[in-house]
Formats: structure tokens, C-alpha cells, sequence
């Protein structure tokens, strides 16, 4: 040995959940891991309390699988990868939202290792996976925790980089609700170059009936402490057709969203990502309602 | 146009890619000596304070620990990391005192510990008790030179050593702004952007019966070697930098890092010591380019276009220790004079101290702030006057004998002309230019123009030296020492060299990166590579020549005048069948076939008169989003005044990377220092972007070769031009497109929307 | 912290380790298996200069614990070439230029390696695509790109 960046810990390699489960609870400070990616980055950035014990999920077999199609549902298991998603055809034709968000993430490497649902939980504002679940009404299904109702994703974070997540929870899957009717999303991002993280995201999902919205999903990342739904601007489409001028009010409000608390960052100023909220949520509005014109 | 040679002008494969390619190369980081040590170093949590006690007692007890220094350890010399400083008769500023008694950015080095592996040594460093007395710190130029501002270097009392410096001046300025038509201007901020090559700072070093070798990424080992000797008070000769590849350098090698650092620790160790920087490390602690912090210009135009005057004031903000800041200013200023035809030039510089890391060399030192700032307000001021850009270029740019980047300098050649009409070609600019925009995305196209020079003479000291040696083969060794660090000049050495002497490339086998094997080179810097080490190359190579031709004619009973060299056989003029092969020749004096042995060896030294400008055209064509101030390069264009393309395959890689450096610093490279703590926050890949395959925009580099008469068969250089034009014919496209004009870097989108709206709004 | 015994195969030759817990990919290889032409640099995931191959699957060394390697084919660019005879993707790299300062190269190869495994006759863009986490700052990638297509085209 030389060169040693971590610190040290246990790795503990459970052959099933229950027993991943029970190793997250019966010791110190642990971890859970799928692709690492996040948790080693972390722990060589030195935090005040880095875990004794790293739990590896890799050994338990049947946790890779995307299940599911449009009309019934989708479900993404734990060691999914990112990747696994974007080559998935169930999620480019059913999900073209989420496909379109993965697609974003510009490392092979990244999108090889790293698992779509350890990406989620590290519950990054300017996620744009997160973001594109949110507009799918995606929800995390944990593993002895509220059995009957799943986390919906919106609910997961309550701060930057920090969820409702306990250390001892495995997410058991994601799954995305099917959907009967016609919807037409879109999903944009700003970035300084394209492998960057996200200065703002933006994603929508439109319910159709008769040529009038029915129900509108607008979710917008990285200029506020957490990734919200613009309420105001879905309320102010319901029942409308998707012209220039209800499109134009739907992105006022979203800009002018009480949630829209950006931040002056490395990446970006508060001023412009808050304008920019109004023109990436129209221009969203504006794919999605061509997509629906088209159809 | 030029004439066709036979191993000049080939596209070479560069004889280290094979290394490189099999992962068979050593780097600083990659090597792994038999018992080596990890060294860490302890730096200073305070932006500024007196170091007032180290006491290392329980690091130094820790098992696994085999050394640890401070101040105590090492005689207190002053120096600096900029070896550079050797190159001018005077000298530059010297304010360094390695583990000194004061520490002036938060990363500056305390103390040092070498141990058997990183965990020891991170546990070692923390084991290190430091007292310090914490002083005020500022952060940027304007908070220094306020009048109750700390001092930071006690020579300095006003932190600015050097406090506008008249420089590069001549005719009457006032009076030819007077007489100008148009004169447009004002105060540019300029990023200091960071060379970011792949591999972070790393060095070895060994200390063995009173020997020291340093294994470095210098590009200026020789220099390095000398300033080593210096701090650590060692005899030169006891000072030894050999140079594995390094993973790139851009400036980052021109002056030192931890080398001295290393050096102590292995001393005291008794056992080789490595110390790799971490990235975050590297950041923050590796000078970064050339910090010019504003720049204030104004140039005037007659109304005919004529380049009346061109003032200037840069300013330098040196951060914590001056290394190259006032050099670069210095270079920016001389670079401003080739371009154009001005008949009067009013120029100043100053530098000043902050609490942050210190401004080191970039690719591009100094141009990058005189193209940016000089190219766009020209183009303002040709706007003015309703001009065309390229046609007001063709006509008052300087020409072959005019007056040069340095007082005593003249221009050798120019093909600027020929590039303009080259790339407005290429680019479409008569379809293209000037076109009335409509709707969210608006087009446009924008030219910029630069001189830059092929070595730093007659400014600086530029000494080559290179020996050839024949082996019995006849094939050739040539011992020669250019910095190490990518751009592919040991290859195109090797083609001077074998055109001369008319044998295959491959017969060429460069032995470079080891003061104690090759003559004394400056290294690499300054775009020098092919020019200055190719003129000593071809020196060397004709000498040898020379010495074959002799000793042919001494065996075939010829006179030299009647004998040709063609694919390594001299032969008669008169009589094909009468000739002598290289190889005989050498193996013959080798083992004493004919009378003597006397192996052929060749040596020249070569310190260049002239700066040999290429010169250069850049066209981009871009789309500025007008709701979201965001630029799309759509073209981007370089045509290239080269002189003569020894290797074309690397000179156009070495402008296609620079496009892509350049298009950073024009576009999104940003480093961020904190203003509570002058920490660099940008100290990841995370943070501080560089471009990926994705963001590459079509781009392309053309070359003209129209020969200089004073470079290496007409070659002159390439290494640094390639990213001057991208910020100012990028922001001249904007204006073309969106009518605004740009003075800040990086050009945001957060910038060219708040420009756009603040000329919406009239403001 | 435990220690593991593990059996890599590197380049197809099986390697026994006994491997800390905490041990990255990258520093087994190596300081422990002697792969000097595995490189490390921004430690994060945004560079990829450490990227090798994981049963033909491009992965950072510097985000991946060993012992999540083990019982797996590990490619370094080590394993590429035949003797003295380069692989296609490492000849077409030499010949076109598309190599400077060499740092990324390895990475930049397997990365490319594993592209064309995945995509046997890419454009130009999925080759951008492709090679997007894996950062070279000299060269601007019009080279290496060149490159990959002339190795894809040459295995048609």
C-alpha cells in the first residue's frame, strides 16, 4: 500500500435485503452502497462523520431490472443503472421524460456504474433525474417503511443534499404510476458546458382531453432549497388549450413562484436562473404542446 | 509556394506515442521507486498570519513517519518559484522563503512530512502544532491598494511593487488621439484561468551520497536545476532534473511546485519521496495564469481608418507571491505593439499583492489579455468609422521589416493577409457579415487578428543547445532538452534532423528530459520549441554534414564541393558510381577500419536574434439565444501563418487544443476565489469546467506556409497561438449578432443576456 | 477494517490479493498489481482519466472499491495490444496525432474501446458522445475522434 484515499471502514456484502436490512441497523455509523459513486466522492471529501461500516448491495441477486410499460407502470430496481435506463426501449417510448433527463448525464462511465435510484437519494436540487420523476409522479418504495404508501419523490428531499431518507432505509424500487390517457412532456436544462451539473431544470408533463389540459405537471430544480412543482402555473393551464398566451401566464408564475428562491453560485446568479425559470418553463410548455398538436 | 522537402512537412507519428499509447510511459505520478515515501504538505488554514512556533515532536514520533521539516529544517533563502527569472539580465522579483515565517494565502506551505504510506502521512500532519498570529487579508486589487490595506510583502508597503511602469512607448499619444476620427474604450477584466492538464502536480525526489535527482515536470529543467541548487544551498553540480512525460503543461511546469518540498524531505528521509498533489490541491496551490485583473484601453482611428494611438494600463493582481504577474502584464503590452501600424503607443503596467494563490505562466502569457481587449475595441472603433473588419486588417497591419514585439525586434515575415482571405473564405463572411438579425436566435461572424513571436528573444534569454552523435549504423542520437509535456516538438527535432542528414525519421532517436545528460536548454516556453531548439538541431545537423562530407572526400579523393548527400550516400556530381555510405563512414571511424577513431558527434549552440511572429486570423461564426444570453459556437476557424508545418499533423493538433482552451477562457472558464478567505472554490472538475467531446463546436485549423527565412527550413511556432482569437472574434460575432459589446470574461450567458437587456432597456 | 481475500483478473491473468476494505480499484492496480498505465486525476468522476474496463464496461478506478472488482475481467490498456502489435484503436491513435501529452490516452483508448464494442459503426456524434466523460485538455478531441472512426471503419 501507498496510496490510500478513504477512510477506513467495514464492508459488509449481504447476500439479501433483509440481511442488508439488518446489517444497516445493528451497527455504528453505516452506509448503504449500489454504485458508490456518490458515497465515495463523499467520503473522500472528508465529512465530519464518515461511516464505520459500508453495506454493498451488489451481492444480492435480482435487484437490475426495469419492469413495466406506459399504460401499467414502471418499476426500477436498485441496482439499475443509469445507464440500463437510457438504453431502456420501455423507458424511451413510455417514459420519454425520464429518458430525456438520463440522457443529460454525459459520463459513460457515470451512467455505467451509478445506479438511477442511488443518483435520487442524494437529493441534489439540480438533479435532473429527480426532476423528470417529479413530472412521472414517481415514488420510492422502501423497505420496512410505510408499506402501504410509498415516498412520492416530490416528498423526498427537505434540503439541499439532505432527504427524509433514515441511514438504516433501502429503497426497494421506484416506481412510476401507468398512465391511461395521453401526456406530452418535455425536459430542459441550462448548464456551462454539457456535462456540467445543472445552474436550472425544468420538466412538464401535460394530461390531455379534448384539446384542453387536464391536468399539468410543471417541476422546476435548482432555485430553491428543494425541487418543487410550480403550483400556480399547473393550476393557471388546467382547463385551457395550449396557446401562446396561457402559455406565457404558466411561465410568469412559475418564475414569479414564492418556492423560486435561487442562489448566487459557482455556476450561476440568482437573478438570471430566476428569469430563466419563465423561459425554460415556456419553452417547455411550448414542446410539449407541439407534441400534443402533432398527435 | 515552398519547396518540398523529404521528412519535413510528413506527418510523423511523434516517437513517444507508442509509450504512450501502451500505457508504457512514466509520468511523475505513475512512478513507484524501490522504498519510496509519500510527502504531504501542511498548509496554512489563514489567508495571512505569522507563523509564530512549529512543533513537529509527535508527528515525527509516529511509527511509519521518516521525515518531517519546517522552517527550522532549511536555510532561510529568498527565492522564487518562477525559474524563469533567470532568463533577464536583472532578474524578476524574488519574495519567497520556502516554510518562511509568514504565510500569505490560505494553502501557503508550513511544514512537510514523508511517511510510508498517505494515511501515515495525513495522520502525521495532523499531529504538526502551529501557532499562528493571524493577520488582515484583502483579496482583490482595489481592496489592496486602499489605504488602510495590510501590507502583505514588507518591501511593498503599498502592495504594488511595480505602480504604472512605462512600457513599450513611443510618438506623442495625446496628440494622435487629438487627431483621431473615432476612439473607442474603456476598463476589460480578464479570468485567471488555470492550465488544467490532466495530471496534478507531482514530482519525486532522491538524495544519495550527497546527490540529489529530481524527477520533475518542468519545462525549464535546466532553470528548475539551478533555482533548486539555490534554495536548498546545494552545489549545482550536485543537482540533478531529469523529466518523465508530464500530463501536459501549458505553463503549469514553468515554474515550480513541491520540488523543493520533496527535495528536503528526501535529504532528511534518506529515501525517495513523492509528493502528488491531490486536484483540490492543485487548484488552489498551483500558480495559475498570468493574472491580469483590468485593463484599461482606449485606441484611435483617423477617419480613414489610419491607426492613429493605442493606450494601455494593465494590471496585474499577483496574488500572495509575484512569480510571473508583472512579466505578464510586460508581455501583454509587447504584444500589443506587432499587430497594426499605430503611430503612437502610450503603454503602462502594474502589479499588486493579495491573499490568494499567485499568477503563474498559461499557454497564450500575456495575449490572451492584449487579443481580447485590443482586437475587440478595434473592431468597436472600425464599427464606428462603418468599416469592414477584415478590410481595415489587410490594410494597417504591420509589415515584413516593421517594427517588432520588442524595441530592437523586426518582423521577419507575415502571411496575414493571406490567412484573412483564407478563413473569410471559408467562413462565408461577405454572406454572412453584417446581416440584420430577427427572432430568438441571431446570427453572426467575427474576425480577430494576432502577432505573436516564435521564442522570447531579444526580451529574454533564449540559449539552445543540441549534439548529435552517430552510432554505427550510421543512425543518429540527438541529445536535447524542450520541456516534456505533450506538444510533440521531439518529433519534429527528429524530422529536422534527418532532412538535413537525408536518413529516415526513425533513424533519429532523441534522448531528451536530463540536465545531466543534454547541453543547457531555457526548455519550453515562449512558443520556442521548434524554432530555438530547431535552429540549434539544424545548426548541429549541418555540422555533421559537414563532418561526413569531409571525411567522404577524404576517402573517395574528391574535394567536399563535388560531393551530394541523397538518402544517406555521398556520392560524386560527376560520377554516381563513386560514393560512400553514412554508415561506413560511421562505423569505419567508429572501429578504426580506415586510420582514426573519431565516432562523428556535432554540437551547436544557437541563442536567436529574431522573434519570427506567426501570425494569425480567427473566425467564428456564432448563435446568441437572446431570451437566455446563451452563445453557440457554430464555426470556428483558425487560419495560421505558420511558416513551414515540419510536422502538419501536430501543428494543426496543437491549434485544434487551443481552440478548445481558448473557447474556455472566451466562454465558461471561471475560476472563483473566495472573497472571505481568497480560497480557490473552483478546486475540482466539478467546479471548474473545461470543454468535453460534446461541447466541441465544428472547429478547424488551416495552415499557411509561406516561410520565414530565419526559422528551421521556414518553420516558425505554434504552441501558444492557437488560443489567442477565440475571446475577441467570438465576441465580435455577439456584436455582429446581437449588437453588444462584451468587456468581461468568461462571456456568460448570465453576462451577454444582462448585456442585452441593459440595451434593450437603453441603458 | 476487514480485509477480503479477492481474486482479480487482470487482463486475464488471475491475480490473489488479500484487499483492505477501503482500498480504491485504482490503487490496487496500481500499487499492488504494478499497472502503472492506469492514471488517476480529479478523484470525483468528472475526468474519467482512471477509467478501465469491468467485464468490457468502461468504470473509474478512483470511485470503485477493489472488492467490487473481484471475479471480474479487468482490461487496463496493459492488455490491449498483442506483443509488439498495437490493437487498431492504439495504432490509429499513434498514426493520426491524436495523442500529446498522453495522460488521458489509456482512458481515452478504453473508453473508446468499450464504445465500439457497444456501437460498432458510430457517427461522428456518437463518438462525442461516447467519449464525453473522459476529458483531454490537449488536443481538442478532433484527433481522437478521427481516430476512433478510422479503428471502426478498419474493423468493418
Amino acid at each position: 500500500m501507498l496510496y490510500r484515499t478513504l477512510p477506513e471502514f467495514d464492508l459488509v456484502e449481504p447476500t439479501t435485503l433483509q440481511d442488508a436490512a439488518a446489517a444497516l441497523a445493528s451497527r455504528g455509523r453505516t452506509a448503504i452502497m449500489a454504485g458508490g459513486i456518490s458515497l465515495l466522492d463523499d467520503m473522500k471529501r472528508g465529512g465530519a462523520d464518515p461511516p464505520d461500516t459500508v453495506v454493498t448491495l451488489r451481492h444480492i441477486p435480482g435487484l437490475r431490472y426495469i419492469e413495466g410499460d406506459r399504460v401499467g407502470g414502471l418499476k426500477i430496481g436498485p441496482l439499475a443503472t443509469i445507464r440500463d435506463v437510457e438504453l431502456s426501449s420501455t423507458v424511451r417510448d413510455g417514459f420519454p421524460i425520464l429518458h430525456q433527463a438520463v440522457s443529460k448525464i454525459r459520463s459513460v462511465q457515470v451512467k455505467t456504474m451509478g445506479t438511477i435510484i442511488g443518483n435520487v437519494c442524494v437529493g441534489t436540487p439540480a438533479s435532473d433525474v429527480l426532476t423528470a420523476l417529479i413530472a412521472l409522479d414517481a415514488r420510492l418504495r422502501l423497505i420496512g417503511r410505510n408499506s402501504g404508501s410509498p415516498l412520492p419523490a416530490i416528498s423526498l428531499c427537505k434540503g439541499p443534499k439532505l432527504t427524509h431518507l433514515e441511514p438504516t432505509d433501502i429503497v426497494e424500487h421506484i416506481e412510476i404510476p401507468g398512465v391511461q390517457g395521453p401526456s406530452y412532456g418535455a425536459y430542459i436544462n441550462l448548464t456551462r458546458t454539457l456535462p456540467d451539473i445543472a445552474k436550472l431544470t425544468v420538466a412538464v408533463n401535460l394530461f390531455m382531453e379534448d384539446g384542453v389540459c387536464a391536468d399539468a405537471r410543471i417541476v422546476v430544480g435548482a432555485v430553491a432549497p428543494i425541487i418543487f412543482r410550480a403550483s400556480a402555473a399547473e393550476d393557471s393551464l388546467r382547463g385551457r388549450g395550449l396557446d401562446h398566451e396561457t402559455i406565457d401566464r404558466a411561465a410568469v408564475a412559475a418564475r414569479d413562484d414564492p418556492t423560486t428562491t435561487p442562489i448566487d453560485d459557482i455556476r450561476s446568479t440568482a437573478s438570471y436562473r430566476r428569469g430563466m425559470v419563465g423561459v425554460l418553463v415556456r419553452r417547455a410548455l411550448e414542446a410539449a404542446a407541439t407534441k400534443a398538436a402533432a398527435a | 509556394m515552398l519547396e518540398t522537402l523529404n521528412v519535413v512537412g510528413a506527418r510523423m507519428p511523434l516517437p513517444e506515442a507508442y509509450e504512450k499509447a501502451t500505457g508504457r510511459a512514466t509520468y511523475c505520478s505513475t512512478m513507484r521507486l524501490p522504498g519510496m515515501l509519500v510527502g504531504k504538505v501542511l498548509r496554512s488554514p489563514h489567508p495571512h498570519a505569522r507563523v509564530a512556533k512549529v512543533d513537529y515532536s509527535k508527528a515525527e514520533s509516529l511509527p511509519g513517519v521518516a521525515a518531517v521539516v519546517s522552517g527550522q529544517d532549511v536555510k532561510s533563502k529568498v527565492y522564487t518559484k518562477n525559474v524563469m527569472t533567470y532568463q533577464l539580465p536583472g532578474g524578476e522579483i524574488q519574495d519567497m522563503t520556502l516554510f518562511g515565517d509568514r504565510v500569505r494565502y490560505k494553502g501557503d506551505e508550513v511544514a512537510a512530512v514523508a511517511a510510508v504510506d498517505e494515511p501515515t502521512a495525513r495522520r502525521a500532519l495532523s499531529l504538526i502544532e502551529v501557532e499562528y498570529e493571524v493577520l488582515p487579508a484583502v483579496f482583490t486589487v482595489d481592496d489592496a491598494i486602499a489605504e488602510d490595506a495590510p501590507v502583505i510583502h514588507d518591501f511593498a508597503p503599498d502592495n504594488t511593487p511595480v505602480s504604472a511602469v512605462p512600457t513599450f512607448c513611443y510618438g506623442d499619444a495625446a496628440k494622435a488621439f487629438e487627431e483621431s476620427a473615432v476612439v473607442a474604450g474603456g476598463w476589460y477584466t480578464t479570468s485567471k484561468q488555470i492550465q488544467a492538464g490532466m495530471e496534478s502536480a507531482a514530482c519525486v525526489a532522491d538524495y544519495q551520497h550527497g546527490k540529489l535527482t529530481v524527477w520533475s515536470q518542468s519545462q525549464l529543467p535546466h532553470m528548475a536545476k539551478r533555482m533548486l541548487a539555490h534554495v536548498l544551498d546545494l552545489p549545482e553540480a550536485d543537482v540533478r532534473v531529469i523529466q518523465p512525460y508530464a500530463g501536459a503543461g501549458f505553463g503549469a511546469g514553468c515554474d515550480l511546485n513541491a520540488e523543493p518540498i520533496a527535495a528536503v524531505l528526501a535529504m532528511k528521509a534518506g529515501a525517495p519521496v513523492q509528493v502528488w498533489y491531490s486536484r483540490d490541491e492543485d487548484f488552489n496551490n498551483r500558480l495559475t495564469r498570468e493574472h491580469v485583473a483590468k485593463v484599461h484601453m482606449r485606441v484611435g482611428l483617423a477617419a480613414d481608418g489610419t491607426p492613429k494611438a493605442l493606450e494601455a494600463h494593465y494590471w496585474g493582481d499577483a496574488g500572495s507571491y509575484m512569480c510571473k504577474t508583472a512579466s505578464g502584464c510586460g508581455v501583454a503590452l509587447a504584444s500589443n505593439i506587432t499587430p497594426y501600424e499605430w503611430e503612437a503607443m502610450d503603454q503602462k503596467l502594474s502589479a499588486t499583492y493579495t491573499n490568494h494563490v499567485g499568477g503563474g505562466a498559461m499557454r497564450g502569457f500575456g495575449g490572451m489579455q492584449s487579443s481580447f481587449v485590443r482586437e475587440t475595441i478595434v473592431d468597436e472603433a472600425i464599427a464606428q468609422l462603418g468599416m469592414d473588419p477584415i478590410e481595415w486588417r489587410m490594410k494597417h497591419h504591420r509589415n515584413v521589416g516593421g517594427l517588432g514585439w520588442f524595441p530592437s525586434a523586426r518582423i521577419t515575415s507575415c502571411a496575414l493577409e493571406e490567412c484573412l482571405t483564407i478563413g473569410a473564405e471559408r467562413i462565408g463572411w461577405k454572406e454572412k457579415w453584417n446581416k440584420p438579425q430577427s427572432g430568438t436566435k441571431r446570427r453572426g461572424v467575427g474576425v480577430a487578428c494576432m502577432a505573436w513571436l516564435s521564442g522570447a528573444q531579444p526580451m529574454l534569454l533564449e540559449h539552445s543547445n543540441a549534439t548529435l552523435k552517430f552510432n554505427a549504423d550510421g543512425s543518429a542520437t540527438l541529445l536535447v532538452s524542450p520541456g516534456r509535456v505533450g506538444q510533440g516538438v521531439e518529433g519534429a527535432l527528429a524530422q529536422i534532423a534527418a532532412e538535413v542528414l537525408t536518413i529516415p525519421y526513425e533513424r533519429i532517436n532523441v534522448i531528451a528530459g536530463d540536465t545531466d545528460i543534454t547541453g543547457f536548454d531555457i526548455g519550453t516556453h515562449a512558443s520556442r520549441g521548434v524554432y530555438c531548439i530547431g535552429k540549434a538541431v539544424l545548426a548541429a545537423a549541418t555540422e555533421a554534414k559537414e563532418q561526413f562530407l569531409q571525411r567522404a572526400a577524404e576517402k573517395l579523393g574528391l574535394s567536399n564541393d563535388t560531393l551530394v548527400l541523397e538518402d544517406g550516400v555521398i556520392s560524386s556530381t560527376a560520377d554516381q558510381n563513386c560514393f560512400v555510405t553514412l554508415e561506413e563512414i560511421a562505423l569505419g571511424l567508429i572501429y578504426g577500419f580506415e586510420h582514426d577513431c573519431n565516432q562523428i558527434v556535432a554540437h551547436a549552440t544557437v541563442e536567436p536574434e529574431d522573434f519570427a511572429p506567426p501570425w494569425q486570423a480567427g473566425f467564428a461564426e456564432v448563435e446568441v439565444d437572446i431570451e437566455t444570453g446563451v452563445v453557440e459556437v457554430v464555426k470556428w476557424i483558425t487560419v495560421h501563418d505558420i511558416g513551414r508545418a515540419i510536422n502538419p499533423s501536430t501543428v494543426e493538433g496543437q491549434l485544434e487544443g487551443a481552440t478548445c482552451q481558448g473557447m474556455g477562457f472566451a466562454l465558461f472558464e471561471d475560476p472563483v476565489i473566495s472573497l472571505s478567505d481568497g480560497y480557490m472554490l473552483t478546486d475540482g472538475f466539478d467546479k471548474y469546467k473545461i470543454m468535453s467531446s460534446v461541447d466541441l463546436p465544428d472547429h478547424e485549423a488551416i495552415l499557411v506556409e509561406m516561410g520565414d527565412p530565419s526559422g528551421p527550413f521556414g518553420a516558425k511556432s505554434v504552441g501558444e497561438a492557437g488560443l489567442f482569437l477565440q475571446a475577441p472574434a467570438i465576441a465580435n460575432a455577439i456584436y455582429d449578432a446581437v449588437g453588444i459589446r462584451l468587456r468581461d470574461l468568461p462571456m456568460t450567458p448570465e453576462r451577454v443576456l444582462a448585456a442585452i437587456q441593459a440595451k434593450e432597456a437603453g441603458v | 477494517m476487514n480485509r477480503i481475500p479477492a481474486t482479480f483478473y487482470v487482463n486475464g491473468v488471475r491475480r490473489d490479493l488479500l484487499v483492505d476494505a477501503n482500498a480504491l480499484l485504482f490503487e490496487v492496480l496500481s500499487d499492488d498489481l504494478g499497472v502503472s498505465g492506469v492514471h488517476k486525476n480529479c478523484d470525483r468522476g468528472d475526468c474519467g482519466v482512471c477509467t478501465v474496463l469491468l467485464d468490457d464496461e468502461p468504470v473509474l478506478s478512483c470511485l470503485m472499491l477493489a472488492l467490487e472488482a473481484r471475479d471480474r475481467q479487468i482490461t487496463t490498456i496493459e492488455g490491449l495490444a498483442k506483443g509488439q502489435k498495437l490493437h487498431p484503436l492504439q495504432r490509429h491513435f499513434v498514426e493520426e496525432g491524436a495523442i500529446q501529452c498522453g495522460y488521458c490516452t489509456p482512458a481515452m483508448i478504453l473508453t473508446a474501446k468499450a464504445l465500439l464494442n457497444a456501437c460498432p459503426h458510430p457517427s461522428a456524434e456518437d463518438v462525442k458522445e461516447g467519449l464525453s466523460g473522459t476529458l483531454c485538455r490537449c488536443t481538442g478531441y478532433n484527433k481522437i475522434i478521427t481516430a476512433v472512426l478510422a479503428a471502426a471503419k478498419e474493423s468493418e
